[in-house]
């Protein structure tokens, strides 16, 4: 069984690309084999999912690139050796909930949202681009959909893989857990959700939560406001989420489509964003409603 | 503030640079309703960030509190999200609604 990566830019088509691999994937027993067929340009929302679920399944992926090495593919590097990561490479970082306390788990994921927007910066030589996005876009990115994670994933295991090309300027993050998704969590907090598709749908178009507060439904922002600050002309960016069989993509040229996945489905949340360079520094608050 | 106020420094209860979740939030509400005194000022001297999902949970819950919190020395960021979550609050509701207006788009299948 093969796997392919190609070389688009086109975010949209590296979902679709992903989607055709997860399929790949989920036709090959537990303890199976895989291989790259082709291996053109890697991108973070094209290589995170097959680390996760390679993981996950057993399943043996072999790999003859030097790339794929330096990031630690398929097992990455738990957070707990993060200290060890220096300026050359940036892997795979990996955040095991397994058999932890409320508290234990907590402390990593907050290890994720806190230390790793930092790290992400400390690795990209482009002061003019941290200059203008600032801390802030990476801390509002990260941190809200790992408060996601943490809040509603009920997740064993969460990932994190981010890449800057400093010959484009652009950035891409990728974050994914194993955990019930979407649907699962909104049906938990008894919200009438019919499938993955109908619980998508109501948390792009009606920003329904499973969050209650003194007894009410209260309205989620997180994915609300990075898809404001993603969809702009200004980090004319993308976001991106696959959650079971079901996928939301929007970007700031105006694409906006959910997507159905057949014949396959991912156990948990995928999320990627991208973005790029903006021409000035970017005030995240004029994006948070 | 006074010698009966008791003061958070919220760098180091945590240990963390950015708060960033809501379980942060709520750890401090119960740090906060355990305290033996009237009025907790919570310090964001060295915070660099909050998020609104953080400063959300916080706030939702300060009202519900039999304490006064305080909170003291917020940079500037802190400072707006702080004010942007305060007024969103009030018009969350109608806000939500409003903002329910994308268009359609086209179903794609992969």
């Amino acid at each position: 069984m093969s796997l392919q990566i190609g070389g688009s830019w086109d975010p949209l088509e590296r979902i679709k690309e992903l989607v055709n691999n997860l399929r790949t994937l989920s036709s090959i027993p537990d303890g199976g084999t895989a291989s790259f067929s082709t291996i053109d340009f890697i991108r973070p929302v094209s290589i995170l999912p097959i680390a996760s679920y390679a993981y996950d399944h057993n399943i043996t992926i072999q790999n003859a690139n030097s790339y794929l090495d330096s990031i630690e593919f398929p097992d990455g590097t738990n957070t707990s050796d993060f200290n060890k990561i220096g300026q050359t490479y940036f892997p795979i970082t990996k955040a095991d909930l397994k058999s932890t306390t409320r508290d234990g788990r907590e402390e990593k994921l907050r290890f994720l949202s806190d230390q790793y927007p930092k790290l992400l910066r400390r690795n990209i030589d482009d002061l003019e681009f941290l200059d203008r996005v600032g801390n802030n876009v990476f801390y509002l990115l990260i941190s809200e959909m790992v408060d996601n994670i943490m809040e509603h994933s009920d997740a064993d295991l969460a990932y994190i893989f981010s890449q800057f090309w400093p010959a484009n300027t652009s950035c891409e993050i990728c974050l994914l857990d194993n955990g019930i998704g979407i649907y699962q969590s909104l049906k938990n907090a008894g919200r009438s959700v019919t499938d993955d598709m109908d619980a998508l749908r109501k948390v792009i178009r009606q920003h329904l939560s499973a969050k209650d507060e003194f007894g009410s439904q209260k309205r989620g922002t997180g994915i609300k406001n990075t898809i404001n600050l993603l969809s702009n002309n200004e980090l004319n960016g993308y976001f991106c989420v696959i959650s079971g069989s079901a996928g939301y993509f929007i970007d700031n040229n105006g694409r906006n489509h959910f997507i159905n996945l057949t014949q396959v489905s991912w156990n948990g949340t995928i999320i990627c964003m991208g973005f790029q360079k903006p021409h000035k520094h970017v005030d995240i608050y004029e994006y948070i409603r | 503030m006074s010698i009966f106020d008791k003061h958070i420094n919220l760098r180091k209860e945590f240990d963390v640079s950015a708060l960033n979740n809501r379980a942060t939030a709520k750890k401090l509400v119960k740090r906060i309703e355990s305290s033996w005194v009237h009025t907790v000022v919570l310090d964001f001297s060295d915070i660099e960030f909050a998020s609104r999902s953080f400063l959300d949970e916080l706030n939702s819950h300060l009202p519900h509190i039999d304490k006064e919190a305080k909170k003291t020395k917020m940079n500037a960021s802190v400072r707006e999200m702080d004010e942007l979550v305060q007024q969103t609050k009030d018009q969350h509701n109608s806000a939500f609604s409003k903002s329910n207006t994308q268009s359609e788009s086209e179903v794609l299948t992969f």
